[in-house]
């Protein structure tokens, strides 16, 4: 098989996954979700560390003033995950989720353009419940289903620039729509005397909002970055009416990357979002240390990160915290690239821990 | 072939998901719960009455025989086709007449009687011919005041080796699957009576009775009509060209069966009969309250009826009381909907009615809710009646809606609408 054919299989196997969720976790069935990283495999690879520096991380723009050629990224994930409550029971999941797509080139007026998608809150989950219920003199066994199938997603149109020569900045504004296709089910033991229930929804989300990012080249081998974002009131419509609207919260982040040498980078990233703002959340705050090491046809990265959950039960936020190693691969003369991640992620929080790993398979072509 | 390889590998990966974990609730556990509502709806229903007349005694597809002293006194007819005068004996067109009988072979099919009774005899009684849909039990009370023309002693025959009286005749066979008796009686000629100016005819009644003073002591069954009727072959004698007689087995066709009964049916009332003879029923209508029928799931559904008399009929004869939908509201002509009781509970519920008994009777009527739910076309009123029509004389009465206090009522058990989208 040729490059060209391998890299448009690649394209097409990526095309076919389903934009859904990535990287769900039991912390946030009870509230909106898991928030999602906005992050591409390479920043995946460096424990996030990267991401504002990454033209291919949808979460912030004014990297994409140095984009020198239009690009096309996307990634799919697989993720197996333990999930063990204090009770003892422990289960094993496991879903492929497609997270993130962009698409960027330049313009005419050296300004640079991107569009794409995200995961913005991920919400798949299938719960099951084992309960009786008295009814007519008598206790009735039942078995509940409550599937969720989607997520909130984010689609963002970007616009960076350099007013100065050592300062790039971007904007973009944000979409954010979704919707989760969601099932209660009822099971009864005596299904014959009591008949057993479904109902089935298509529930939708939308919000808007703007973010806004800066990049200072404070030498030649040190780069600063900061990142803002502010969200409306996220509406949740069922059965054509809107019955929920839910605070978003103020995102902030920062990083510094360091290029010692021409093989080698380092960057670190400091995050918060402000999620108590929406019911059961918490603030969160994170840090990322990472380094990316070789020659841009063959990368190799490594990472660590730790962060609060956003959601969880109890007045203390769930901790995560993750291992990460990435490589990459160029073909074509560096006009497609395929990227690889893993990560190890073990979340803590009153009643529950999780462990993850997980695999970003990513494609970035360059045409 | 490693790049194929790992596009085959995220093709199939792409479809997998398996995101199942138990709830531990409420900390994992989405927001929303499915929530159960049972409650009694005792303002359902309405503009319910009942109508007698659907099914007469003589289109049963049984003849009811019983002897309860002071409750029920019925006893089953039927008469026969007239016999051929003349017959062939020969395959070319030459006939012989018929000069007399020989015997008679009665076949009696019993569906349902009292198991628990001892002693049951079926007593044969001749009966005038103008037997008819007409003839009340008074106006049979002489020819059953005669003595009979035989007593057939049924659970003695039963206790025979073989089922069979060598020396009558009689004889039983038991489908002990069915719980159903067929009983062949012989008569002879002396019993049967034949008469040429009657060209053969015979009306004949059937009483039932039992020993007293063992088992249940009442006398109650039922006695096959229509196409389950009696069969009756004539063993004529037939004059053979004035030579000699010859013996002809000839089939009779019934050409009426019934019952009679006393006391009569007693008038409607403004309560909700249903069963007798002829047969009662009761229209019920049901309100569509919009909160029940368009956003909730029905889980179970059951009619409470509650009877203003106890139960009339034999004490050993509990009767089913079927609740079944109708296709169109026409009030006392509505026609019934759906094909036959075979199993849709969409059409029909079942219960049954002990006589004597003052309980309230149930019925579950769930599919039936559920299929008004999703036709919203359809009317939603039911008939109450029994089964089969006019095959029990059981019938019980019950408060209708305008008795506040005793009103039917429908006790629900419903899924309200699932909170989607709310956290």
């Amino acid at each position: 098989m040729s490059r060209r054919p391998a890299v448009l299989a690649l394209t097409a196997a990526l095309g076919a996954a389903l934009p859904l969720a990535a990287q769900d976790s039991q912390f946030g069935v009870s509230s909106l979700g898991t928030p999602a990283r906005q992050e591409s495999v390479r920043a995946r690879g460096t424990g996030g560390a990267f991401t504002l520096f990454d033209e291919m991380s949808p979460l912030a723009e004014a990297q994409l003033a140095d984009l020198e050629r239009g690009t096309f990224g996307a990634h799919t994930q697989v993720s197996r995950r333990t999930v063990a409550f204090a009770s003892g029971e422990s289960f094993e999941l496991k879903d492929t989720r497609f997270p993130v797509l962009v698409a960027a080139g330049r313009t005419p007026w050296k300004i640079r353009i991107a569009t794409g998608f995200a995961t913005y809150i991920d919400r798949s989950y299938v719960v099951t419940r084992r309960d009786s219920v008295a009814l007519r003199g008598r206790m009735e066994p039942y078995s509940d289903e409550h599937k969720s199938d989607g997520n909130v997603g984010d689609i963002r149109l970007a616009l960076a620039g350099r007013p100065l020569k050592a300062l790039a900045v971007g904007g973009a504004l944000h979409l954010i729509t979704g919707s989760t296709q969601e099932e209660v089910r009822r099971r009864w033991d005596d299904s014959v005397t009591y008949r057993n229930t479904f109902e089935l929804e298509d529930v939708q989300y939308t919000g808007l909002g703007g973010s806004l990012s800066a990049l200072l080249d404070v030498s030649r081998t040190l780069r600063v970055a900061g990142w803002g974002r502010l969200d409306t009131r996220l509406k949740t419509k069922a059965r054509g009416q809107t019955v929920d609207s839910t605070d978003l919260p103020a995102q902030v982040a920062g990083a510094v990357e360091w290029h010692p040498r021409g093989a080698l980078r380092v960057a670190a990233a400091v995050r918060w979002a402000g999620w108590s703002v929406a019911p059961g959340g918490h603030d969160t705050f994170g840090w990322s240390i990472g380094a990316e090491a070789g020659s841009p046809s063959l990368p190799v990265r490594l990472g660590v990160r730790r962060d609060l959950m956003a959601f969880g039960p109890g007045p203390d936020a769930p901790t995560e915290l993750g291992l990460t190693a990435g490589v990459a691969r160029q073909f074509s003369d560096g006009r497609a690239r395929i990227e690889l991640a893993i990560e190890r992620i073990i979340r803590s929080g009153p009643g529950l821990d999780e462990r993850l790993w997980t695999l970003d398979v990513g494609l970035v072509v360059r045409p | 072939m490693r790049r194929r390889a790992l596009v085959v590998v995220l093709l199939a990966a792409a479809c997998t998901e398996e995101l199942t974990t138990p709830g531990v609730c409420p900390e994992f556990c989405p927001p929303g719960e499915i929530t159960v509502v049972d409650t009694l709806l005792a303002d359902l229903v309405g503009r319910d009455s009942a109508f007698r007349g659907y099914v007469q005694p003589y289109e049963a597809s049984v003849m009811l025989a019983a002897d309860v002293p002071g409750v029920i006194d019925s006893r089953a007819t039927f008469r026969t086709n007239a016999l051929t005068s003349r017959i062939r004996l020969t395959s070319d067109t030459t006939t012989s007449p018929v000069v007399g009988v020989d015997s008679m072979r009665i076949i009696l099919t019993v569906p349902r009687r009292d198991t628990s009774a001892r002693g049951l005899a079926l007593a044969l009684y001749r009966l005038p011919l103008a037997l008819d849909s007409t003839t009340t039990f008074a106006d049979l009370a002489p020819a059953f005041a005669a003595p009979p023309i035989r007593v057939v002693q049924v659970d003695s025959l039963i206790a025979l080796a073989g089922r069979k009286d060598t020396l009558t005749g009689d004889s039983v066979t038991v489908d002990s699957a069915a719980g159903s008796l067929s009983v062949l009686i012989s008569l002879d000629s002396a019993e049967v009576g034949y008469t040429t100016a009657d060209s053969a005819r015979l009306a004949l009644g059937i009483r039932a009775s039992v020993d007293p003073g063992a088992g249940s002591g009442v006398a109650s069954v039922s006695i096959g009509a229509g196409e389950t009727g009696p069969v009756i072959t004539w063993f004529a004698k037939v004059d053979s060209l004035g030579f000699q007689t010859v013996q002809r087995g000839l089939g009779a066709g019934v050409a009426f069966d019934g019952y009679v009964y006393d006391p009569p049916a007693a008038a409607l009332d403004s309560n909700l009969a249903v069963g007798g003879a002829p047969s009662a029923r009761s229209l019920v209508r049901f309100a569509r309250p919009a909160a029940l029928f368009d956003s909730a799931q029905i889980v179970r559904a059951t009619l409470v009826l509650v009877p203003v008399a106890a139960a009339a009929g034999s004490p050993a004869d509990s009767f089913r009381l079927v609740a079944q939908r109708v296709a169109t509201d026409l009030g006392a002509k509505s026609p019934l909907a759906g094909p036959s009781f075979a199993g849709d509970g969409s059409y029909f519920g079942l219960a049954y009615v002990h006589p004597g008994s003052l309980d309230t009777v149930t019925v579950d009527i769930t599919d039936m809710l559920r299929r008004w739910q999703a036709d919203t076309t359809a009317p939603t009123a039911l008939f109450l009646r029994t089964d089969p029509e006019a095959g029990i004389l059981g019938e019980i009465r019950f408060a209708p809606s305008v008795h506040v206090a005793l009103r039917p009522a429908l006790l629900v058990t419903y899924v309200p609408t699932f909170p989607f989208g709310v956290p």
